[in-house]
């Protein structure tokens, strides 16, 4: 499916999961689509991280409205939002479909671990209860921290 | 025979111990054994021989539980519960256990169709935990609450909401039911409430989203956490209730097949 003409929730899979990735909205225009109904006037959204455009749908426009505050599709370009996969009712039954998030764009960077909590994390390494490999890439470390946890 | 779903048991084991608790039992022995007996102690005598020697009578949720669960098999029907709560909880699991995983510094995973634990079955009992420590002989099951209002946000509003909802009777059933199958001492178990983000396909346009964006709030507060240990006394229970179940369920399928004749 990743060799159709336009953007699918395929686009999205990663290992057999559909990873919701942030995007970056470059270009909204109207065009016609070609498919099973026929030549259709549709409005498409280009986003910067894939080549091929996206078909905007009703739910779509209202999800870019609610999270950018305006109906005005001049302001989302250049901005960055989260496309996701959801399960919708269609004609066809319950299918995947593209979906932007309303939710705030996912925090860059992993939590830290306070120093009260930290000798927690370490006694859980020494009972077992987790792992140093599972320490590291879970949370953001400190030098020191991370020193620490591979010394165990 | 009757088979129980741990995640429905609780009404079959609510009312306590049928006849006599261990410690009762052992009151009566020793009472028994004496040869002269005070008034007290004689009238203590006669009332723990009242209570050990009285029916059982199952609580009418206990007998709602069964006849449902015979009504299925006699009839040949399934009937699914499905709610907007148990979809969120199906879908965010993975979320859930990660969750768990950063505030208790864990490694647990959710169990696979293929461990030995991902479905316990015994002849009474079945069920489905979440997460089985076989290291620590612990049972952990997870609760996504569906809004940041629902969440019990102390321990005291969620024990109180283990109780009202029977989760203390669900993770013991599967401690029983794993002590069964594998001879062990499984005691120690936990329901886990925790707080995840409420998938936006879930959602209708009038949600208040602030309700089910979690992601805004520190890690450490979207966790709440019941102890739940399995007591002698709740052993005795589960077994003394099944009894009384397996009894009433064949008298109750007797009652179904025989109406017309």
């Amino acid at each position: 499916m990743k060799d159709n003409k336009y953007l699918g929730s395929w686009d999205l899979e990663v290992n057999g999961k559909y990873e919701p990735k942030v995007v970056t909205i470059e270009k909204v225009y109207q065009d016609v689509m070609v498919g099973e109904m026929g030549k259709e006037d549709k409005v498409f959204i280009k986003l910067k991280e894939f080549q091929k455009s996206m078909v905007a749908n009703r739910t779509n426009f209202k999800r870019l409205e609610t999270f950018f505050g305006s109906f005005d599709f001049n302001e989302y370009i250049g901005k960055e939002i989260v496309l996701g996969v959801e399960k919708v009712k269609s004609p066809q039954g319950v299918v995947d479909a593209l979906r932007f998030s309303t939710r705030p764009l996912p925090k860059k960077e992993k939590p830290s671990i306070a120093p009260d909590r930290f000798a927690k994390a370490l006694q859980a390494i020494a009972d077992g209860k987790t792992t140093a490999e599972k320490l590291i890439s879970d949370f953001n470390l400190t030098p020191e921290q991370h020193a620490e946890v591979t010394s165990k | 025979m009757l088979k129980l779903r741990a995640s429905k048991c609780a009404p079959l084991f609510n009312s306590g111990i049928p006849g006599l608790t261990p410690n009762q039992q052992a009151t009566l022995d020793g009472l028994l054994a004496k040869i002269k007996l005070t008034d007290l102690q004689a009238a203590k005598r006669d009332e723990l021989i009242a209570k050990r020697d009285a029916n059982p009578e199952l609580s009418q949720g206990a007998k709602t539980l069964i006849e449902e669960i015979i009504d299925e098999k006699v009839y040949q029907y399934k009937d699914h519960f499905w709610s907007k709560e148990t979809d969120k909880g199906i879908n965010v699991e993975d979320e859930a256990i990660e969750l768990y995983n950063r505030v208790f510094f864990t490694s647990y995973n959710k169990l696979s169709d293929n461990s030995e634990y991902a479905y316990l079955n015994t002849p009474l009992m079945h069920g489905h935990p979440d997460v089985v420590d076989a290291e620590r002989l612990k049972v952990l099951d997870i609760k996504s609450s569906y809004t940041k209002k629902t969440f019990p946000k102390t321990e005291e509003k969620a024990s109180k909401k283990v109780k009202e909802s029977g989760y203390d009777w669900q993770v013991k059933a599967y401690l029983w039911m794993l002590r069964q199958m594998t001879g062990l001492d499984w005691r120690d178990g936990e329901v886990a409430y925790m707080l995840c983000n409420t998938p936006e396909e879930l959602l209708g346009e009038w949600d208040e989203p602030s309700l089910h964006y979690m992601d805004d709030i520190d890690d450490n507060m979207r966790a709440t956490i019941v102890k739940v240990t399995l007591t002698d006394d709740d052993i005795a229970t589960i077994e003394s209730w099944l009894k009384v179940a397996n009894e009433y369920a064949d008298k109750y399928i007797s009652i179904l097949k025989t109406k017309n004749s």
